[in-house]
C-alpha cells in the first residue's frame, strides 16, 4: 500500500530530501504493482523527469501550481467548501476519522491536504483505501484535468490516483472541467455552490429511533460530499 | 381472562406529567437525535478576538475552536453597558469581518517563507564562495547584472519556499551590509495604523528603531490625515466616539458613507433619528448614506469648500453680524482666534492681511520676557488696551501656570473681555485685498469657474498701533474673516453681498454655478444647522469622510466645514463637533506604546520619515511633475520669491530648514560621519552644520538619484502598500523596484520643462533602487507578489495583540485562539527572530557604533518655537545654520549592534532615567517599571539587559503598553494630569482620581473589552456622564489648543500660508493634473473615449484590499475589479453594464469591468479603492502589461503649505503634519476594450505567465 504514500510524497513540496529518494520511490511503485502498468510507466517517467530538472525550477513550478490560488489547491475542501463556514467542521470530522485509526496530524498541515490523506490511505487496508479514495475522486480528477490542460507533468499522479479508485469520477464533471474551466460560472451556479446546506436534513431521523447518530456526524459522511454533483459543479 | 379484558390495551390512566402550566410535558422518548444539532455547535473553546484590519470597527468576535481548528465565529454581545437612555454598542461587526475565519485556511494564505528563486540561487552561490553572509550579500547587490536579474522580475512569479533560518540570515545580512556600507537610515519600514494591532506594529518598528532604521509615516501618505486639523487645532485628529452621535440633534454626513464604511457604528446614526434628530447627507453620488438621510445635498465632487463657504456666509450673516447669538459670541471670543489682532501690511500699494501682532512688536514686549515673539495680542474691551491673553503658545514653554484659557491679561492677571470686532471702534477703514481662486479655469469642463476678480477688496475697520517699527494698522481676525466671506459688516464695499442672491463670493447664489446645488437648499441647511447649535449650545455635528480630504486643496474643504462648527460653538460640546473617522483609528494607550514601538527605552530619538515626501522624492514621482508652483500661488503673493522653485524644491528647502524630516539623511553614512566629527574634534551637530554650510556635504534629498542616497532595504508589514495606498503605483514599480510598469509619461527632462533648482538632475533616472523588499503577510497580496521575500505571518486568530478604535472607548484584544497554521509566526516572533540573527551576524561588521539622527523641529516640544516672525534660510545665507532651530537637530545615538536582540527583548533603562510622556507632558515612570519587572519577570542572562523587565512574548509586550499608559493604568493617568496641572496652573487630577486604582491587564480585556481612562493625551473624557468628544477638555477644563494663539484658528498667518492664499479659508478649484491630453490619441483602439474624474472611495466588499479577494466578497461583488460609470457617460462611449473597459492616463492603465449606474454623476467614475490586481485582471491595451490597481493612474502631488515647520502647530510630528498624497483631482480616459487578453495562456498553450530566462 506504499503506492498511496509515494503518490502523496510526489505531490508534496520538492525538497532535497525528496529528490534524493526519488529512485527508491520509483522502485517501490514498480515492485508493488498496485497501479496498472501504463500508470507505473508514466510515474517512472515523471520521476525521471523530476530527477533531471533543476530543483529551483521544480520548486518554482510547485509554488506556482499548488501554493497559490484555488485551481490546483491540494487542500481538498478548498474545492468543496472554499471559504464557507462548513469547512472548519468538515476538517474537524476528517481529523476525527484519522483519530479513530490512532493517527494524529503532527506537522502544521490541515487534515484535508491531499498528500496527508494519501498517507492515511496507505495505512488503511486495501479494501478501505480503494473505497475511501473514491470519495474525493471528483475533486482529484478535476485537478488532474486542469493540470493536463496546463501541460503539467503533475497530471500523471492524478491519473494514477484515478486508476486506483474504485469509483470512477463523474463523467459530466470531468467533461465540464475539460471544456470550460476558464469560462465563468453563471449566477445560478454560483448561488448553488454557495448555498448553505441545512444544519441537518432530518433524513436520519425518519425511523423511530436514530441509532445511527454519533456525537458528531461521521467523518465518512463528510467525505461522501465529494460526490455531491452540485457542490462539485464549479472549480 | 377478565384481567386481560379489564386491562387497558390502548389507554393509560396515568396522566402525562405536565409542568409550566401545561406548556411542558415529560415524555420517555429517545433524545438521541438531539445530538445532531448539539454536536454541530459543540466546540472546545471560545476565544475573544477581532480583525486587525485597517478599519475603525474594533468589533468583538467569539472565535470557536474545535480540535485545534477554527470552526466559525459569531459576534460578541458583552460590551460594557452604556448609561441609561443611550443605546448599547453591540452587536458590532459586518459582512467582511464575518468572512474572516475561513481566510485562515484559504488558498490565499501564505504558508511558508517564500523567496524569489533567482535571488535564492544567487545567495546560495555567493555563500558557497564566501561563507560570511554579509559579504555574500554585498557581492550580489554590488554586481549590477546580478542585482538586475532578480529586481526586474519582481511581481512576475518565480517564488520558492525557504526555511526560516535561511530567510532570516538573508534579511539580517542585507540589513547589516546596508547599515555598514550606506547607513542604517537606508533600511526603511512601512506599516500603517498601529492601533489595529499595536504589538505587531511595534515588533517591526522596535527592530528598526534599535538598528537605526527609518520608520515611515502612513496617515499622511494615504491622505487620510487632514492637515486642516493640525492647522486649526494643533491636534492630529481627535473625534467624538460614535455613541456621541446619539447626543446630537443635527448631523451632517459630509463625504462620509456611514452605513457602508462605518457599518458597526451606523446604528447610532439610525437610532438618533427616532429622537427627532435631522440628518443631512452631502455626497456627489447617490450613496448609501444619501438614501439614509433626510436631506441629500450633492455638490459636484471636489467643490465642497464652495458650499461650506456659502453656508458659513449664511451663518455669519444671521448669527454673528445682522443678529447675534449670545452663545456663539461668547464661544468664539473665548475659544477661537476671532479677537486676535492681525497686522495689515502694505504690499505694492495694496493692503493685505499679514501675521498676527505679537508682544515682541512692542517696545516693552508688553512686559513679556519669555517668548515675546510667540505671544499674539488682543484688545481688551474693558480697557480698550492691547493685551496678551493667557494660553498662547509662548506661555506653553519656558513658564509655568499661564498656559490656560482663562480670560486674563497675562501681565497682571486682570480679567479681560476680548474685543471681536472693531466696526464700532476703529481708527480708520482700509480697503484690504483678499485672494480669490474661483475664477481659475480648469482644463476639464465639469469644473466651472466664475468671472470675479483675482483680488477682492473689502472695507476693514482697523486700529493704528505704535510698535517697535513705527505705527502699524491692525484688524481683528473676525473683521477680516467676515469680509472674506463676503458678508457686509456695515461698512459696505463692492464685493460684499447685499443679499444671498447676489452673485458675489461666497454667497449661496455664487456657489450654484460651482457646486450645482440650489441656493435654497444651502440656505436652509445652514440655517437649520446654526439654529440647532444656538438652541442646544453646540449639538450640531459633521461626520466627515476621506472623500473630501483626498483633493489637492483638501484643507479648504475641511476648513470650510470646521469654520462652520467653530462659529456655531460645536467643538468640544457633547453631540457636536467634527467627526473625521478615517485612517488613524486612535491608538488610545499611545504613550505606553511609543516606548515599546520606537525603542525609546534604549535609544532616543528614533528615526522617522514622512512617507509622502519620501515616495515623491525617492520613487521619482517629482521627475514627472506637471503642476507649477505659480499655478497655486496667491494672486497677492510676490511671484519672484517663488519663481525658481518647483514642488520638489519646496520640499528640499523644508527638509533643510528642519521643517520636515529627512531620511535617507545625508550623502554619507551617519556611522562614518560621527567618526569624522570626532577626528575633527567637533560635536557631530556642529561638524555637520559646518560641512553643510560650506557645501562639502549634501543632504540625500538634494540628489535622490545618486546611488549613495538610495533607500536600500524595505520592510512592509501589516500593509499592502503596492496594492492599496501606493500613490503613483507605476512609478514605484519603475524606480523603486525596477520591474515591469505601465508608466506612459515622459519626465520633465524629456518634456523640456524647467528643472528643479535645489535637486541634482540626472538625465536617466535609476530603476530598482531597493536591494531587498521584505513583506510580512498572511495572504498573498499584490505587495507580496512584488517582494523578494515574503514571510508568513500569523492571522488575527493566531496571535496576541491589542486593538483600539476612535469609534468606541474600549480596548480590545486579538487572541491566539489556535496556533499559527503551517509555518506562519506572529509579527512579534518574526522580528524577534530577525533581531536574534542580526545580532549573531554583527561581529566583524558592526560593533558599538555612534549613529547620528537628524531630528526635525517637532510639535509639542519647546523646539516648535522655531522662526516666529519670518522665514529665513541658512542655505541662502539669510541666517546661521543652527541645529534644532534653523535646520534639523543632529543627535548622536550610540548603538551596540550585537546587543540588538537583548535590547529587543527587555524594557530598557531610559524609562527610569528619562521617564515617559507625550504631547509635551512628561512624568516619572519608575513604579510601573518596577511593576513590569515583577509581572513579566526580569532578564537573568548576563549582558546589557540583565535585571530588566522581560519582553519575550507578545503578551509581555501588551503588558508593557498597558502598564505604562495613562489610559490603561489609573495611577499613571493621575500622574499625567498632575504633570499638566503644572503647565496650565489649573486643577485636572479630578478627571482620573476615581479610577486611580484601575489597572487594565491583557487577560482583563480578553474577559471583556474595557473602557479606557481619561488622559491628557486626548482632548475628551472617558466618563460615565458624557460620551467621548474631542475638544471637550479644551472647552470645559480650559486647556488651550496646541496652536499659536492657544485657540481654534480661523486664520493661518505663516508667510507660506499667506503666499499660497490660505490665510483664510477660500474656495480653490481642483488642480490641473494634465495627465490625459498627452496620451489621448496615442493608443487608439477604435472605440470612442471620454475623460472622467477619478474617484476612489472606500469599498463595500472589503476593508481596503483585505477580504476583497475572498470568494464570499467576490461573489457579493462582481468577481474582479470594477469601475462605476454614469449612464450618460456609458452611453456616450457605447459601454454597457459589465463590459470590459480600460481607464488610462500618463501614469498608467487599469483594465476592469464597468458597472453602469444611476448612482454616479456624469463626468466622474468611481473605483472602490484597493481592488487588487491578483484576481481577474486582464492586460491593458495601452501599456501591453497587466492592468493595474486604482493607484496606477495616480501620482502624488505635494503641496508647499504642508511643508511648513517650526511654527507652533505647523511643526512636524509623525503622522501629524506634513505632505499628503492626494489623488482625486486626477482624470482618466475611459473606453471600451477591444480585446480582453488574459496574458496567462501563451499562444502555444504552455503554462506559466512568462519565460523567466527570456527576460534576462
Amino acid at each position: 500500500m506504499k503506492t498511496f504514500k509515494i503518490l502523496g510524497l510526489l505531490l508534496s513540496y520538492p525538497k532535497e530530501e525528496l529528490i534524493e529518494h526519488l529512485d527508491d520511490l520509483g522502485q517501490v511503485i514498480v515492485a508493488e504493482r498496485l497501479l496498472p502498468a501504463r500508470q507505473i510507466k508514466k510515474i517512472v517517467k515523471f520521476i525521471e523527469e523530476m530527477k533531471s530538472q533543476d530543483i529551483y525550477g521544480l520548486q518554482e513550478e510547485y509554488v506556482e501550481l499548488f501554493d497559490r490560488g484555488r485551481a490546483h489547491c491540494l487542500q481538498l475542501f478548498e474545492h468543496i467548501h472554499g471559504e464557507s463556514r462548513d469547512r472548519g467542521q468538515a476538517m474537524v470530522n476528517l481529523a476525527e476519522a484519522y483519530g479513530e485509526k490512532g493517527l494524529y496530524v503532527s506537522v502544521g498541515e490541515l487534515p484535508d491536504y491531499l498528500p496527508l490523506f494519501l498517507e492515511y490511505l496507505s495505512l488503511c487496508s486495501a479494501e478501505e483505501a480503494f473505497e475511501m479514495l473514491g470519495d474525493p475522486i471528483n475533486v482529484i480528477a478535476t485537478i488532474g484535468v486542469k493540470l493536463k490542460k496546463r501541460k503539467s507533468s503533475y497530471a500523471v499522479i492524478f491519473e494514477a490516483l484515478e486508476s486506483l479508485s474504485k469509483v470512477k469520477p463523474d463523467a459530466d464533471i470531468i467533461a465540464q472541467a475539460r471544456i470550460e474551466p476558464l469560462v465563468e460560472m453563471s449566477h445560478d451556479d454560483i448561488d448553488a455552490e454557495w448555498e448553505e446546506a441545512n444544519a441537518f436534513d432530518n433524513s436520519d431521523v425518519d425511523g423511530a429511533d436514530c441509532g445511527s447518530c454519533d456525537i458528531f456526524p461521521n467523518a465518512t459522511e463528510e467525505i461522501k460530499k465529494f460526490n455531491d454533483k452540485i457542490m462539485n459543479g464549479g472549480q | 381472562m377478565s384481567h386481560f379484558l379489564d386491562k387497558l390495551t390502548f389507554f393509560t390512566r396515568k396522566r402525562p406529567e405536565v409542568f409550566s402550566d401545561g406548556h411542558g410535558i415529560t415524555t420517555q422518548e429517545d433524545r438521541g437525535w438531539e445530538r445532531a444539532y448539539r454536536g454541530r455547535w459543540a466546540h472546545d473553546k471560545v476565544v475573544r478576538s477581532t480583525h486587525g484590519v485597517n478599519c475603525t470597527g474594533s468589533c468583538s468576535w467569539k472565535i470557536y475552536v474545535k480540535g485545534g481548528l477554527v470552526t466559525w465565529e459569531t459576534q460578541q454581545t458583552d460590551y460594557p453597558r452604556t448609561r441609561p437612555d443611550l443605546p448599547n454598542h453591540e452587536p458590532r461587526g459586518c459582512a467582511r469581518g464575518a468572512s474572516y475565519s475561513w481566510y485562515l485556511y484559504s488558498s490565499a494564505r501564505v504558508k511558508y517563507p517564500m523567496i524569489r528563486s533567482r535571488l535564492l540561487k544567487l545567495w546560495r552561490a555567493a555563500k558557497e564562495t564566501d561563507n560570511d553572509p554579509v559579504i555574500a550579500w554585498g557581492k550580489i547587490v554590488e554586481d549590477q547584472e546580478k542585482a538586475r536579474s532578480y529586481k526586474q522580475i519582481r511581481g512576475l512569479g518565480g517564488m520558492v519556499r525557504a526555511s526560516w533560518d535561511e530567510v532570516n540570515e538573508i534579511v539580517a545580512a542585507a540589513n547589516i551590509y546596508t547599515a555598514k556600507t550606506y547607513g542604517p537610515d537606508r533600511v526603511i519600514g512601512f506599516s500603517p495604523i498601529p492601533a489595529m494591532s499595536m504589538v505587531s506594529y511595534a515588533a517591526g518598528s522596535r527592530y528598526l528603531s534599535l538598528i537605526g532604521g527609518t520608520c515611515m509615516s502612513f496617515y499622511d501618505w494615504y491622505c487620510d490625515l487632514p492637515p486642516a486639523s493640525p492647522q486649526v487645532w494643533g491636534e492630529q485628529t481627535d473625534v467624538p466616539e460614535s455613541a456621541d452621535w446619539y447626543n446630537s440633534s443635527y448631523i451632517m454626513a459630509w463625504g462620509s458613507n456611514v452605513p457602508q464604511t462605518r457599518t458597526p457604528d451606523a446604528h447610532f446614526f439610525t437610532e438618533v433619528r427616532y429622537k427627532g434628530t435631522k440628518t443631512v447627507a452631502v455626497t456627489p453620488d447617490y450613496s448609501e448614506v444619501a438614501k439614509l438621510s433626510d436631506i441629500w445635498l450633492n455638490p459636484r465632487q471636489g467643490t465642497d469648500a464652495a458650499m461650506a463657504m456659502a453656508m458659513g456666509h449664511v451663518i455669519l450673516s444671521e448669527y454673528h453680524v445682522n443678529a447675534q447669538s449670545e452663545y456663539f459670541d461668547d464661544y468664539t471670543r473665548l475659544y477661537s482666534d476671532m479677537p486676535f489682532l492681525v497686522q495689515i501690511d502694505s504690499q505694492d500699494g495694496v493692503y493685505v492681511a499679514g501675521r498676527t501682532l505679537r508682544a515682541s512688536d512692542f517696545e516693552d514686549n508688553l512686559g513679556q520676557e519669555n517668548n515675546p515673539e510667540w505671544k499674539s495680542a488682543v484688545i481688551d474691551a474693558n480697557t480698550n488696551e492691547v493685551v496678551i491673553p493667557n494660553g498662547t503658545i509662548g506661555s506653553r514653554w519656558g513658564e509655568d501656570g499661564n498656559w490656560n484659557l482663562e480670560s486674563k491679561d497675562l501681565q497682571n492677571d486682570h480679567e479681560i473681555w476680548p474685543q471681536k470686532s472693531l466696526v464700532k471702534n476703529h481708527d480708520e477703514v482700509l480697503s484690504v485685498g483678499f485672494p480669490y481662486f474661483g475664477n481659475q479655469e480648469n482644463d476639464q469642463p465639469i469644473f466651472k469657474a466664475t468671472d470675479h476678480d483675482s483680488v477682492l477688496f473689502h472695507n476693514i475697520p482697523v486700529r493704528k498701533i505704535k510698535t517697535r517699527d513705527g505705527d502699524k494698522y491692525v484688524a481683528t481676525v473676525f473683521d477680516l474673516m467676515i469680509a472674506n466671506y463676503g458678508v457686509d459688516n456695515g461698512l459696505g464695499g463692492d464685493n460684499t453681498a447685499k443679499s444671498y442672491d447676489d452673485d458675489k463670493p461666497y454667497t449661496p447664489a455664487w456657489q450654484e454655478k460651482i457646486t450645482g446645488v440650489p441656493r435654497e437648499k444651502v440656505i436652509k441647511v445652514a440655517r437649520e444647522f446654526a439654529e440647532n447649535a444656538d438652541k442646544t449650545r453646540g449639538r450640531s455635528m459633521i461626520i466627515i469622510g476621506a472623500a473630501m480630504n483626498h483633493w489637492y486643496h483638501m484643507d479648504m474643504n475641511y476648513r470650510g466645514v470646521i469654520n462652520m462648527l467653530v462659529m456655531c460653538g460645536c467643538i468640544g460640546k457633547s453631540g457636536g463637533g467634527w467627526a473625521h473617522y478615517v485612517g488613524q483609528e486612535k491608538l488610545r494607550p499611545q504613550t505606553g506604546w511609543a516606548p515599546l514601538a520606537f525603542a525609546l527605552d534604549w535609544h532616543r530619538p528614533p528615526r522617522h520619515m514622512n512617507s509622502t515626501s519620501f515616495f515623491y522624492n525617492h520613487s521619482n514621482q517629482w521627475r514627472y511633475e506637471k503642476l507649477g508652483v505659480d499655478e497655486i500661488l496667491s494672486p497677492l503673493a510676490d511671484k519672484k520669491k517663488w519663481e525658481d522653485y518647483s514642488l520638489i524644491d519646496c520640499n528640499v528647502r523644508s527638509e533643510r530648514m528642519g521643517w520636515l524630516p529627512s531620511a535617507p539623511q545625508l550623502e554619507e553614512n551617519p556611522l562614518e560621519i560621527t567618526k569624522k566629527a570626532k577626528a575633527a574634534g567637533k560635536p557631530t551637530a556642529e561638524y555637520i552644520a559646518g560641512r553643510l554650510k560650506d557645501g562639502s556635504l549634501k543632504m540625500s534629498c538634494e540628489d535622490p538619484d545618486n546611488p549613495k542616497n538610495f533607500p536600500r532595504n524595505m520592510f512592509i508589514w501589516r500593509s499592502n502598500i503596492l496594492g492599496s495606498s501606493g500613490k503613483g503605483h507605476e512609478y514605484m514599480l519603475k524606480h523603486l523596484l525596477g520591474t515591469q510598469n505601465g508608466v506612459m509619461s515622459e519626465d520633465i527632462g524629456q518634456l523640456g520643462m524647467q528643472k528643479p533648482s535645489e535637486v541634482v538632475w540626472h538625465d536617466t533616472a535609476p530603476e530598482g533602487k531597493l536591494d531587498l523588499v521584505v513583506t510580512l503577510d498572511f495572504r498573498m497580496s499584490t505587495t507580496c507578489l512584488y517582494s523578494d521575500i515574503v514571510l508568513p505571518s500569523a492571522t488575527w486568530y493566531e496571535k496576541n495583540d491589542l486593538n483600539t478604535s476612535d469609534m468606541h472607548p474600549f480596548i480590545h484584544p486579538l487572541s491566539r485562539a489556535v496556533d499559527p497554521a503551517w509555518e506562519s509566526r506572529s509579527d512579534w516572533d518574526i522580528y524577534k527572530g530577525l533581531a536574534e540573527k542580526f545580532s549573531e551576524l554583527c561581529p566583524g561588521h558592526l560593533g558599538e557604533e555612534t549613529d547620528v539622527v537628524a531630528l526635525p523641529i517637532l510639535h509639542d516640544t519647546p523646539a516648535e518655537l522655531g522662526q516666529g516672525l519670518d522665514v529665513k534660510e541658512w542655505n541662502k545665507g539669510e541666517i546661521d545654520p543652527i541645529p534644532g532651530k534653523t535646520m534639523p537637530a543632529y543627535i548622536d545615538v550610540v548603538r551596540n549592534y550585537p546587543d540588538t536582540y537583548k535590547k529587543f527583548t527587555a524594557l530598557g533603562p531610559l524609562m527610569t532615567k528619562i521617564g515617559n510622556g507625550g504631547k509635551g507632558i512628561a512624568w516619572n515612570t519608575e513604579p510601573e517599571y518596577k511593576f513590569l519587572g515583577e509581572l513579566n519577570r526580569v532578564v537573568l542572562d548576563e549582558g546589557v539587559s540583565k535585571g530588566m523587565p522581560c519582553i519575550e512574548t507578545d503578551i509581555d509586550a501588551t503588558e508593557v503598553i498597558l502598564s505604562l499608559a495613562p489610559e490603561t493604568n489609573g495611577e499613571v493617568a493621575v500622574k499625567a494630569w498632575g504633570a499638566l496641572e503644572k503647565i496650565t496652573g489649573r486643577k485636572h487630577k479630578h478627571l482620573a482620581l476615581p479610577k486611580a486604582d484601575e489597572k487594565i491587564r491583557f487577560r482583563d480585556v480578553q474577559a471583556q473589552p474595557r473602557k479606557i481612562i481619561s488622559s491628557p493625551t486626548w482632548s475628551g473624557l472617558e466618563d460615565e456622564h458624557v460620551s467621548y468628544n474631542a475638544g471637550y477638555t479644551n472647552v470645559h477644563e480650559l486647556i488651550p489648543w496646541r496652536t499659536l494663539t492657544g485657540r481654534q484658528q480661523f486664520y493661518q498667518d505663516h508667510s507660506w500660508m499667506r503666499d499660497f492664499g490660505e490665510g483664510f479659508c477660500v474656495y480653490k478649484p481642483p488642480i490641473n493634473t494634465k495627465t490625459t491630453k498627452p496620451v489621448e490619441t496615442l493608443k487608439d483602439n477604435g472605440n470612442p473615449q471620454i475623460a472622467l474624474n477619478w474617484i476612489t472611495p472606500h469599498q463595500k466588499w472589503g476593508i481596503h484590499s483585505t477580504y476583497s479577494e475572498n470568494l464570499l466578497m467576490q461573489t457579493l461583488s462582481r468577481g474582479g475589479p470594477i469601475v462605476w460609470l454614469s449612464e450618460v457617460d456609458a452611453q456616450k462611449i457605447g459601454v454597457e453594464d459589465n463590459d470590459w473597459i480600460e481607464l488610462y492616463n500618463v501614469n498608467g492603465a487599469i483594465a476592469c469591468r464597468a458597472v453602469v449606474s444611476q448612482r454616479v454623476n456624469e463626468g466622474m467614475c468611481m473605483m472602490y479603492h484597493a481592488q487588487e490586481k491578483i484576481i481577474n485582471t486582464p492586460g491593458a491595451e495601452t501599456t501591453g502589461k497587466r492592468g493595474g490597481i486604482h493607484n496606477s493612474v495616480t501620482r502624488a502631488v505635494v503641496k508647499p503649505t504642508h511643508m511648513i515647520g517650526g511654527y507652533a502647530q505647523l511643526s512636524y510630528g509623525f503622522n501629524y503634519y506634513g505632505t499628503v498624497g492626494s489623488n482625486r483631482d486626477e482624470f482618466v480616459i475611459c473606453r471600451k476594450m477591444d480585446k480582453v487578453d488574459w496574458m496567462d495562456e501563451p499562444a502555444d498553450g504552455v503554462s506559466g505567465n512568462l519565460d523567466h530566462e527570456e527576460l534576462v
